[in-house]
């Protein structure tokens, strides 16, 4: 323990700075970094990290670089973009189709406005068949995930108001619009994380999107269906059972648009992991939703509710609990062709 | 209400801006400062503010008194309340269960059976450092190196500072006193110096430290026993995460605090960069190691007796350097450890003579590497759980499995880079600002590296700081 002698050891030389020269500094700090954010704009909108914005994303780019009309839309959540093989759906239902659903922090909002935006290039479509999970009906218009999955809408600055039903954005969801669009590094920098230490990516590419809007997943994660279905377990505690009158809207734009031009609307659950959904907290969640889903379907004579309950699977069948794997997407798809051939039959459509 | 929260920003923010009005008073300041520092301690537990205000209350009145007699026998038994006091409360709140369970484990060697209800005494935050602190006053009064403060706010504010109350640096009243009495400038040179070193302190805790963390918990918390080299490169990653750690929460304290118009101990001095186990300390934890020099290692008697003397006063100052960071074996086993390097480079300057000033860059390259190596290795007794485990996960070092390894070592290339090329900088000009001193536009250039990695690689979960628990 002896006093070093301070002429070896570093210092701290202070050097004189002006106050101009001072501001000048952390100015000029502030423009680079935000002239970094905006040069990685491009990167960041597409980097599969992103998934559920990159999908978000990805589907409206699907809807706006379609050339022709097609006969069938599905929309709906991640549930619905990864759970029907279109092979099968189109084969077993007549015509062609196109996959726009996204995620479930992509509102329901979100399938009326691309409904909307689709009709207004190409008229009705035949029919629609709308795939959630029963808790994307629950979520509130703006939590955190919501507000970002729709900054990333990729329309113009208000565009919230000027499709129907109009959602009202916040100062601070307008705000975080802004950030989202210009500056995706301070929104989620998992992108750029990736970019500069690639051994970082936690989330690799578990998707192809494909022009026609359908994703393929192949490899089935038992793991992450269990731990999934912990986590969700937990989160049914804090989740009520209303359903947001926004989400109102959302059911009247269909059935007013469908009963106007007369084309069909099926909706179903998303698949879900057959623990989770015969958990007892899972249950005292779903049914009320889903009987209140159903009733508030029966005042709309051209949308049809075709299971009361969801389809059930088995882990190894999943890479999430409520998405499926091929070739369980094969089976799903069939059982969904024939619940609308039935409901056709008894409607008497052809 | 750690450095790394948003509730911190926003608590900080609030405080400056408050302060910055009340600028042409300087007690209304302080006032405001000593009101921020209690509200700031709150929130980590607000029955313990209580703690603060005793310790702070005994320290003023005895530093009073010292200040007001003169008689020898008098001003002892003074100093020993102030001791006694707070050394007491340090005890009592972080070493009675310790020595309890020793005590009662003790016993069991010679057949007897001890019945300990041992209390689950929670450790107030801080209170190794602010006793220090306080108690560093009154032996300054005791020795008449300085003038005991008649001011009691200015005293409760020496004590209780908030950028530097939970994990230091320690501050000496000769230092902080005067400052916190007299009136205070903040200037361009302060905030520049500030803002870097506030920016430097975070890179290195949220960007460095806490992505470092998952490779040495991997090891070191596990249950099942780790073998080769994922030892040896948990323990190099700890040692580079504790310094980015424990030094990231001293630049944060030491910037803060310039911001606000004061001047903190620099408690770093590149200890990577140290050629010799004394050297090391002489930069490692500088405000620690200083106290035990004054108010231990010399009142002790130093090196001014026999060597075997100056031996027994480095192992028993280390040994207790030890203790101070937990009450547990595995943190004595480091100071005994410590305490052990120092004797054995003692004697091998008595026996090969003093090591030149002015060796080449090989040999001092050389040095560097053994004492960092040294270092290092004394880092398994700090972070593992127990001596017998330190002893365990020596034994299973080695150099094997390094495929099995290779994420591991790509983070810590990754993450330790940036720290390698600003050392190497600041140790080649000899200046800690070594950026501050840069061309302005080479100082954009390093604020906005050092902003965008704190975006993009600042961990999600940060941990809290490693020295909070001591």
């Amino acid at each position: 323990m002896h006093r070093q002698a301070p002429g070896s050891l570093p210092k701290e030389v202070i050097t004189p700075i002006s106050a101009k020269t001072l501001a000048s500094i952390l100015g000029s700090t502030w423009v680079l970094v935000f002239a970094i954010c905006i040069a990685m704009n491009s990167y960041l909108a597409s980097y599969p990290e992103r998934r559920p914005l990159w999908s978000n994303r990805g589907k409206w780019q699907v809807l706006d670089n379609l050339k022709a009309p097609v006969d069938w839309l599905v929309l709906g959540d991640s549930s619905g973009a990864f759970s029907i093989d279109r092979q099968t759906f189109e084969d077993g239902i007549g015509g062609t189709s196109v996959n726009l659903a996204t995620t479930a922090n992509h509102l329901p909002i979100t399938d009326a406005w691309m409904l909307q935006e689709y009709m207004k290039r190409f008229g009705p479509p035949k029919g629609i068949l709308l795939v959630r999970g029963i808790w994307s009906w629950t979520k509130r218009d703006m939590g955190s995930h919501s507000r970002r999955a729709l900054a990333d809408v990729p329309r113009g600055w208000g565009y919230w108001s000027k499709l129907y039903p109009r959602l009202n954005f916040g100062f601070w969801d307008k705000l975080y619009y802004l950030q989202q669009r210009f500056l995706p590094i301070l929104t989620d920098p998992l992108g750029a994380r990736a970019l500069f230490h690639p051994e970082l990516e936690t989330n690799p590419e578990t998707g192809i999107l494909y022009g026609d809007g359908y994703l393929a997943l192949s490899t089935p994660n038992p793991e992450k269906v269990l731990e999934r279905s912990r986590r969700a377990l937990k989160r049914f505690n804090l989740h009520g059972h209303n359903i947001p009158v926004s989400n109102l809207y959302v059911l009247d734009t269909f059935g007013r648009l469908s009963l106007r031009d007369g084309f069909e609307v099926y909706m179903i659950d998303g698949p879900i992991y057959r623990e989770l959904f015969h958990a007892p907290n899972f249950q005292k969640h779903y049914w009320p939703i889903s009987k209140r889903l159903s009733r508030l379907m029966r005042g709309h004579p051209h949308i049809a509710r075709l299971l009361e309950r969801p389809m059930l699977f088995e882990a190894d069948e999943m890479e999430n609990p409520d998405h499926i794997v091929h070739p369980a997407t094969v089976g799903f798809t069939q059982r969904i062709v024939s619940l609308i051939k039935v409901v056709r039959s008894a409607r008497k459509i052809k | 209400l750690g450095f790394n929260s948003f509730t911190f920003c926003a608590f900080f923010l609030v405080a400056y801006g408050t302060y910055l009005l009340a600028r042409r008073r300087t007690s209304v300041q302080n006032a405001l400062l000593l009101a921020a520092s209690y509200v700031f301690y709150a929130f980590w537990d607000y029955r313990f503010v209580s703690l603060i205000i005793i310790s702070t209350a005994v320290d003023y009145c005895i530093g009073l008194k010292l200040g007001s007699t003169t008689r020898q026998k008098h001003r002892k038994f003074l100093l020993a309340i102030s001791i006694v006091v707070n050394l007491g409360l340090l005890g009592f709140f972080k070493y009675f269960g310790f020595f309890a369970d020793s005590f009662a484990t003790l016993l069991t060697h010679f057949g007897l059976t001890a019945t300990t209800s041992t209390l689950q005494i929670v450790l107030p935050i801080g209170i190794s450092f602010y006793t220090f602190q306080t108690l560093s006053y009154t032996i300054d009064v005791y020795r008449k190196t300085i003038k005991p403060t008649q001011n009691p706010v200015n005293f409760a504010l020496f004590v209780s500072f908030f950028p530097q109350l939970v994990a230091g640096p320690i501050e000496r009243a000769s230092n902080m006193l005067p400052q916190i009495e007299g009136p205070r400038k903040i200037d361009a040179r302060k905030i520049n110096t500030g803002v870097f070193l506030i920016l430097w302190g975070y890179f290195k805790k949220l960007v460095i430290a806490d992505n470092l963390a998952p490779i040495v918990d991997k090891v070191f918390d596990s249950n099942a026993a780790e073998t080769g080299i994922a030892i040896p490169l948990a323990t190099f990653a700890f040692t580079i995460q504790l310094y980015c750690d424990f030094s990231g929460y001293t630049d944060i304290a030491r910037g803060l605090a310039r911001m606000l118009g004061f001047e903190l101990t620099c408690n770093f001095r590149l200890p990577f960069f140290a050629r010799n186990p004394r050297e090391l300390w002489a930069r490692w934890h500088i405000s620690l190691s200083s106290w035990l020099r004054d108010y231990l290692y010399i009142p002790l008697g130093g090196n001014r007796g026999h060597t075997i003397a100056t031996y027994r006063n480095l192992l028993f100052t280390m040994l207790l350097g030890g203790l101070w960071h937990g009450a547990a074996w595995h943190f004595i086993l480091w100071g005994l450890f410590h305490g052990l390097l120092l004797v054995g480079h003692r004697q091998f300057e008595l026996t090969f003579g003093r090591q030149s000033k002015n060796t080449n860059w090989m040999g001092n390259s050389w040095r560097m590497a053994a004492t960092f190596f040294a270092w290092t290795v004394g880092m398994v007794f700090f972070r593992a759980t127990s001596g017998s485990h330190a002893f365990s996960l020596l034994a299973g070092s080695s150099l094997s499995g390094i495929a099995d390894n290779i994420n591991q070592i790509y983070d810590i290339v990754f993450f330790c880079l940036p720290l390698l090329i600003m050392q190497v900088a600041q140790a080649r000009a000899k200046n800690l600002l070594v950026v501050t001193s840069l061309k302005p536009r080479w100082q954009v250039l390093v604020y906005s590296f050092l902003i965008i990695w704190l975006y993009v690689f600042a961990a999600r979960d940060s941990s809290q700081f490693i020295y909070f628990q001591f």
